[in-house]
């Protein structure tokens, strides 16, 4: 009988198309919630050759839908338990093959001859930067990509196919929410920003040493004046005390009193508002290391009820609670940084969220802003999406079934599809017909764009690492203008001199170093087989706060270019924000949304806008989300 | 403390109280099929407190091909016990049992072992049984959920008397700013603005919320006799009135964000039309000692608004340009207002409570309805009986459907004449690779029976989907067994944690074109 295990699947799908599952080769990027039900319904459904692949170790959050993993398996590898729970419980295991790397999908070792191999690649990915990296090796070495995602009770699959489909960024993702740097280091006004100067904070004190984390200066203790003006400099001398005392008395000296009295000296800041008051450690503290005051706190409204498991931490701690836990969670973490060296900051690290919900908690109390609790701070800075179980099913099922259109090659068949969370204008599943690859989109369609930045100010280290690798996701770039090679990253072959001299180099100021305005920059990608050519302009103000940069797919002129009706109406789009607040999203954002309200014929994926009638309801799916 | 640590991504979404609601929640399965499987897989992950398969089948080759908890060493065993065995493994908190009898014996002569669950999920059950099951379910109000994967093709109904939604959660719920209607203290604080005195700081400060009611009012008493701007001329009127108060318009947010909703903002005050329904049902009207907690509040709710003519209010207020200290004394009154609003509704709730003979209702339960009082929601099923008998079937409805091209509705016609052949000839259409040729045409006349029963058009259902179905034989694939699944076991979620509005009441999937529609049958 196990012969004909799969009679049910050529029965339905017909023996052609079985055949093809049969033989087909896969790629599952990821090996998280979706990856998990993938994997499951591509094994059942008949697939026997299929390569996963995820970075990650499991984690006991996941327990609650990534069903292949258990407690047991916490800190293993995703991909290697995934293929291993598959294959245990599969029964034909040794008819299929299932090769799981524990790695990076952005490295070499799957570059875009890795991708050729394949017949088809799914991601179940929860960032932006993987998707758009594997978006652009499969337009490259044109192999169909099936791109998906969930968030709580929102999903959305989608068939990417070269010059066919719109790709993955033909659709301009949202730039991640940025606070000005003042905002953050001197003036804040709402928790976020001590949340995300909480992060880094912990990154100054723990992590590697980033001379771009400007949040503090552990031994400046200038209060008022410069430093180069050595007459009229006042000087905390309390700090190098602190010091002699203990770490945690020193940091909580620097960042609570010295860094917050420099501030409250400031007047100007503080005319409307009260001024920020300086904590001191003694007198929160007695000698032998006991409170001796409580302070009143200013509270998040209402949250102060009734009992439960786990509501401890949806409580809002106390401000002396608040102390303590800062204190001692300096204390362990710096052991543990002598230990282990530099830490990076998680938010499933109960250590390393303590530190972030005491100290931003503290420095709210300071600046007079409501304090939050640790369950709203886990979210804030941890950037989470809520994910169940019951979404990732429903889309893996979507997924294989794109998958049997593609491996059938029935491309006019293949729908984008959204679930929605609850049945809106009669539908929960939404499905609608890929739009077109973009004209204008920079990379499946021109590989062109315009830059707007200070040429004047802006060093190449900057250009590198924030707009070409964090907006742009490039991984590893090489930079050329006209027939000159002005920079090439990878370090295994230079030699000690070699690096010195290039860090040098990425210090110059980009106007300085052949890239003045009106320069047309070509940038490549070897691992992503992907070139693109950008226009700098030189500019020195924008339209937001902290925005240093502007970049547009569009070619300098737009109204000519611009024969596209699916947005021309929305061109100005500055006004974004106003509808992402309440996400307050830190690291990646809400890029996509789907327009519920309007009826099946008009239905299509919108480019986030402001929003400009009052009846229009708009679901907003994050592609931050599940794996 | 680890639990909350497991379940932290799905709290975000339903918070405690949906996790405790779920941890309370006994669910029984009948029929361990794949689809089934699935179902409770997605609803032990996240912690259900326990769960019962009911199934009197042995574990077949079949079985091993599309369910993926099954595997060889199972053959020839009780599917309910090794299904059962299974989930177990994905969730120790969740207690597990099994019951190896046969569905439709256990209801024909022991139908009091469905009393004790909170809901039951039907898989497979012939028409008969399952009529005879939903009867009793409904008289005990116990929620059922019957599903199918037949093929390619996904059904799912769900059946529940009455299912009362606190918190449905709306996805862009609209802020309670009473700028049209302001309670007596934000009026009081808008008196009290005076914008000539601001320097330009201040100016470009004031919350748009206070500015908006300062202005309306000024507007209506200068230039509309009094009157608020009702036609589309008095409201453009007063928009400009509005911007020309700023100093300058391009750099103060605090008014564009007034302009921005001006719209919304000039919508006379009126409370849903859903919610005066709620308010106006019977069931408020006659409250006893056995009235449910939901059905006292809404009484309550009703008197309330007879009173004040308006809701009592959420009483928070969106992050909007303003400087800290405005910004904290609004927040201030609204909040103020709603803790007045809260104790005189739980004032009314209380006495209400005290007239009735009923016990009190805790006072954060009142506090958590007061606070969704404009996202109340309510569903009412119809019963499976009423869908099931002529007399009563939505027959000029699933016309209107099925006229429309490529309706999905179609399946829903020939899945329950599915379950006719099965009563005619003890078996499934197709279910012999050798046969389905010749059932073809047995199905069709079951078909043609059942549209005259309904007396819809037989023209209405085309061959095609006939012999599509046919051809399916029965089977389940494990990819539209999963999907089914999550769908499934996310609308159970609904019912068990009374958060978010349920499908009412039947969905039918289409995995050929990864159509779905929901239906109200």
């Amino acid at each position: 009988m196990t012969d004909n295990k799969f009679q049910n699947i050529i029965d339905t799908l017909g023996i052609d198309t079985f055949e093809k599952i049969r033989s087909a080769k896969v790629l599952v990027v990821g090996a998280g919630g979706i990856g998990c039900e993938l994997l499951k319904n591509l094994v059942l459904s008949g697939f026997r050759d299929i390569h996963i692949i995820d970075l990650d170790t499991i984690d006991l959050s996941n327990l609650n839908r990534q069903f292949l993993f258990r407690k047991h398996h916490i800190g293993m590898s995703k991909a290697k338990i995934a293929r291993e729970s598959v294959l245990k419980y599969c029964n034909n295991s040794d008819d299929i093959k299932i090769v799981a790397h524990h790695a990076d999908i952005k490295t070499h070792e799957f570059g875009p001859n890795y991708f050729k191999q394949f017949n088809l690649v799914m991601n179940a990915l929860d960032n932006l930067s993987a998707r758009r990296h594997v978006n652009r090796i499969c337009l490259s070495v044109d192999i169909p990509l099936i791109e998906s995602g969930t968030a709580g009770f929102l999903g959305q699959v989608s068939v990417i196919r070269k010059g066919v489909t719109e790709c993955f960024e033909c659709i301009p993702k949202v730039p991640p929410k940025e606070f000005a740097v003042c905002t953050i280091r001197s003036n804040p006004s709402a928790p976020i920003h001590c949340i995300v100067w909480a992060k880094m904070l912990f990154g100054r004190l723990f992590g590697l040493a980033d001379d771009s984390n400007a949040v503090t200066d552990m031994d400046d203790n200038i209060v008022e004046g410069d430093k180069d003006d050595t007459d009229n400099v006042i000087r905390d001398e309390l700090l190098p005390l602190a010091k002699q005392k203990s770490y945690e008395q020193w940091v909580f000296h620097k960042v609570f009193y010295t860094d917050i009295d420099r501030l409250a000296r400031m007047t100007e800041l503080w005319k409307e508002k009260k001024p920020p008051r300086p904590l001191v450690y003694d007198e929160l503290f007695s000698p032998d290391g006991q409170q001796t005051t409580t302070t009143t706190t200013t509270t998040s409204n209402g949250i102060n009820s009734s009992s439960g498991r786990g509501l401890k931490d949806q409580v809002v701690m106390s401000f002396q609670e608040n102390i303590n836990m800062f204190v001692e969670s300096i204390r362990k973490l710096q052991v543990q940084n002598e230990q282990n060296g530099a830490l990076t900051w998680d938010k499933d690290d109960n250590l390393a969220l303590n530190f972030v919900v005491s100290a931003s908690n503290i420095r709210s109390h300071i600046f007079n802003i409501p304090l939050k609790s640790k369950f709203d701070i886990k979210a804030m800075a941890g950037n989470i999406i809520p994910a169940i179980a019951t979404t990732n099913a429903i889309i893996s099922g979507l997924i294989v079934l794109e998958a049997f259109k593609v491996l059938n090659n029935e491309f006019d068949k293949c729908k984008s599809t959204y679930l929605l969370k609850q049945p809106s204008g009669k539908r929960l599943l939404l499905p609608i017909d890929p739009e077109k690859p973009k004209s204008d989109c920079y990379v499946c369609s021109q590989n062109f764009i315009t830059l707007k930045i200070n040429t004047k100010t802006t060093t190449l280290s900057q250009l590198l690492n924030d707009v070409l690798k964090k907006n742009l996701s490039f991984h590893d770039p090489i930079l050329t203008v006209g027939a000159s090679l002005l920079y090439e990253g990878g370090d295994e072959d230079l030699s000690k001199e070699e690096i010195e001299e290039r860090n040098k180099l990425e210090q110059k100021i980009i106007a300085d170093y052949k890239m003045p305005d009106n320069t047309i920059l070509n940038v490549e990608d070897y691992l992503q087989n992907f070139k693109v050519s950008i226009l700098i302009i030189h500019c020195e103000t924008f339209d937001e706060d902290g925005k240093w940069f502007d970049i547009s797919g569009k070619q300098k002129d737009q109204s000519t270019n611009n024969n596209n009706n699916h947005d021309s109406n929305n061109n100005n789009n500055n006004n974004t924000e106003d509808d992402l607040d309440d996400l307050e999203i830190i690291e990646n954002p809400v890029d996509m949304q789907i327009d519920a309200s309007s009826d099946k014929s008009t239905a299509k994926r919108k480019e986030i806008e402001s929003e400009t009638s009052d009846s229009t309801k708009k679901h907003k799916l994050n592609e931050n989300n599940e794996q | 403390m680890t639990d909350t640590e497991k379940y932290d991504r799905q709290l975000r979404l339903w918070g405690e109280e949906g996790q405790a609601r779920l941890e309370k929640s006994h669910i029984c399965l009948i029929n361990g099929t794949a689809t089934g499987t699935e179902t409770l897989k997605n609803l032990v992950l996240p912690g259900i407190g326990g769960f019962t398969v009911v199934d009197g089948n042995k574990v077949s080759a079949s079985d091993l091909g599309n369910n993926f908890f099954l595997d060889k060493s199972c053959l020839g065993l009780s599917r309910a016990l090794k299904v059962c065995e299974f989930l177990r493994e994905l969730n120790d908190r969740v207690k597990g049992s099994s019951c190896e009898e046969d569905p439709v014996h256990l209801i024909n002569e022991k139908i009091s072992f469905f009393k004790e669950f909170d809901l039951v999920i039907a898989n497979r059950l012939p028409e008969a049984a399952l009529t005879t099951l939903s009867q009793y379910l409904w008289e005990h109000n116990i929620p059922l959920v019957v599903v199918v994967s037949y093929g390619y093709i996904g059904y799912l109904r769900l059946v529940v008397p009455e299912h009362q939604i606190v918190e449905s959660k709306p996805d862009t719920p609209l802020d309670d700013l009473r700028i049209y209607n302001p309670f007596k203290e934000l009026e009081e604080m808008a008196d009290q603005l005076d914008l000539k005195s601001l320097n330009s700081q201040q100016h470009g400060h004031v919350p748009y919320i206070t500015l908006m009611v300062h202005l309306l009012k000024k507007w209506k008493v200068d230039s509309n006799g009094g009157k608020m701007p009702s036609t589309r001329d008095e409201k453009e009127s007063f928009k400009k009135f509005f911007i020309s108060n700023a100093n300058s318009f391009q750099d103060e947010e605090n008014f564009q964000e007034g302009v921005k909703g001006i719209w919304k903002v000039l919508q006379p005050y009126s409370v849903p039309s859903d919610i005066v329904a709620i308010m106006n049902d019977p069931k408020a009207a006659n409250l006893s000692s056995t009235s449910d907690d939901y059905w006292v509040m809404v009484a309550a709710l009703k008197k309330f608004h007879e009173t004040h003519q308006v809701l009592p209010l959420q009483g928070t207020i969106p992050d909007i340009t303003a400087d800290t200290i405005s910004y904290i004394n609004l927040q201030k009154i609204y909040h103020e207002k709603a803790s007045a609003d809260l104790d005189e509704f739980t004032s009314i709730v209380n006495s209400l409570v005290s007239s009735v003979g009923k016990t009190l209702i805790p006072s954060e339960m009142i506090k958590k309805f007061c606070k969704n009082v404009r996202f109340l929601n309510l569903v009412r099923y119809r019963s499976l009986v009423d869908e099931f008998t002529p007399a009563t079937a939505r027959s000029a409805y699933m016309i209107s459907e099925l006229e429309q091209p490529d309706s999905n509705l179609v399946f829903y016609i020939v899945l329950r004449a599915v379950e006719k052949f099965n009563n005619i000839y003890n078996r499934y259409p197709g279910f012999n690779d050798e046969e389905v040729d010749a059932d073809i045409p047995l199905l069709k006349s079951c078909v043609t029976s059942l549209l005259n029963d309904l007396s819809i058009p037989t023209t209405l259902v085309k061959d095609d989907y006939i012999t599509e179905i046919a051809r399916y034989g029965h089977c389940e694939l494990h990819n539209i067994a999963s999907l089914m699944g999550g769908v499934t076991s996310q609308e159970v979620i609904k019912l068990i944690t009374h958060q978010y509005v349920p499908l009412d009441n039947t969905f039918i999937f289409n995995g050929i074109n990864s159509t779905a529609n929901p239906y109200k049958l």
